[in-house]
């Protein structure tokens, strides 16, 4: 299956699901040259939010990432309220959602730690630099060691440049 | 597994995880995707109807051996009482759990943490980051880079296809 990042963030456009696009795709966005093999969505946790991605993860034909395919999986809003992270395969590639990030907050602290672009004609928000930073140093993994030293290098570099 | 994915794959933290294996006379060791199974199904039994966790674990146990993953499996107990549990439901959650704790999951960094002197771009050479890349990537457009890693996404997923 191939990866279609552009059709992922368009169909979240398009169903008006209010998220914000976070880790290794804001980083990239943003100016990292780290390679990323998934998308990580924040989003709103209101139930007309929640509804709406559950119904667009549907037709996506959303199923958990690495589990066996035996067990059963009901993709709902409700099983969107029952775990704030999942990490899961569609039709578009694999796809990251969530309601908070840690560092960060809940999504209205990530919603104002974001900015908005438009990009390939898609209005995204993406998460900040300075909130990147922070996310990667509260994941506290071995791997986010190094990133949190790509994240800050960059952020000097835009500094250094203005940007 | 480690007791960290472990318990992010039963759905509790290291510490209760610990306390139930001692309660339950079940070895600290040997933590695979059966037993976080197990254990995932005793807790949410003993919440659901606050029983202890030697008798939620008889429960789970035989829920787990007698009745269908695709439907409610339901206990009739004396005086009328009946156990009803939604076990696509919780085999939902479950799997949830289960594919962050495989996904997503790293142990923590431990020892000391690199310096924070000096220049950041410094830091992360030593460190061993390749910081020419930072100024080949910021020379684009945020739509070249979003282009750039789209592309990059489908090569490697279609790479990763073509090894399986």
């Amino acid at each position: 299956m191939t990866m279609r990042l552009t059709d992922i963030l368009r169909g979240l456009h398009e169903a008006r699901v209010d998220c914000v696009v976070v880790g290794g795709v804001a980083a990239n966005v943003l100016g990292s040259p780290r390679i990323t093999a998934d998308v990580d969505v924040c989003y709103d946790p209101s139930p007309e939010n929640r509804e709406r991605l559950a119904r667009l993860l549907h037709s996506w034909h959303a199923c958990l990432r690495g589990v066996e395919t035996g067990l059963p999986f009901t993709m709902d809003a409700r099983m969107l309220r029952d775990c704030p992270v999942m990490t899961l395969v569609t039709d578009l590639g694999d796809l990251d959602v969530m309601d908070r990030v840690a560092g960060v907050g809940e999504y209205p602290a990530v919603r104002a730690a974001s900015a908005e672009h438009y990009l390939q004609g898609i209005h995204l928000r993406v998460l900040t630099l300075d909130a990147l930073i922070a996310a990667k140093r509260a994941a506290g993994r071995r791997k986010d060691r190094e990133a949190v030293l790509e994240l800050e290098a960059l952020r000097e570099e835009r500094r250094r440049r203005g940007m | 597994m480690t007791l960290g994915r472990f318990a992010t794959a039963v759905g509790a933290s290291p510490r209760w995880v610990l306390n139930a294996l001692a309660r339950l006379r079940l070895p600290r060791r040997g933590y695979d995707e059966a037993l976080a199974r197990r254990l995932a199904l005793c807790r949410f039994i003993a919440a659901a109807v606050q029983t202890p966790l030697p008798e939620a674990l008889r429960l789970a146990d035989r829920a787990l051996r007698e009745a269908d993953p695709r439907s409610t499996w339901r206990l009739e107990g004396p005086g009328g009482v009946s156990l009803v549990v939604d076990l696509p439901r919780f085999f939902t959650t479950y799997g949830a759990n289960l594919a962050l704790a495989l996904n997503s999951y790293g142990e923590k960094a431990r020892g000391r943490r690199p310096s924070r002197r000096g220049s950041a771009i410094e830091r992360a050479r030593a460190y061993g980051v390749d910081v020419t890349l930072l100024d080949s990537a910021l020379r684009r457009t945020p739509e070249e880079r979003l282009r750039m890693v789209a592309e990059d996404m489908a090569f490697w997923s279609d790479a990763r296809g073509s090894l399986r």
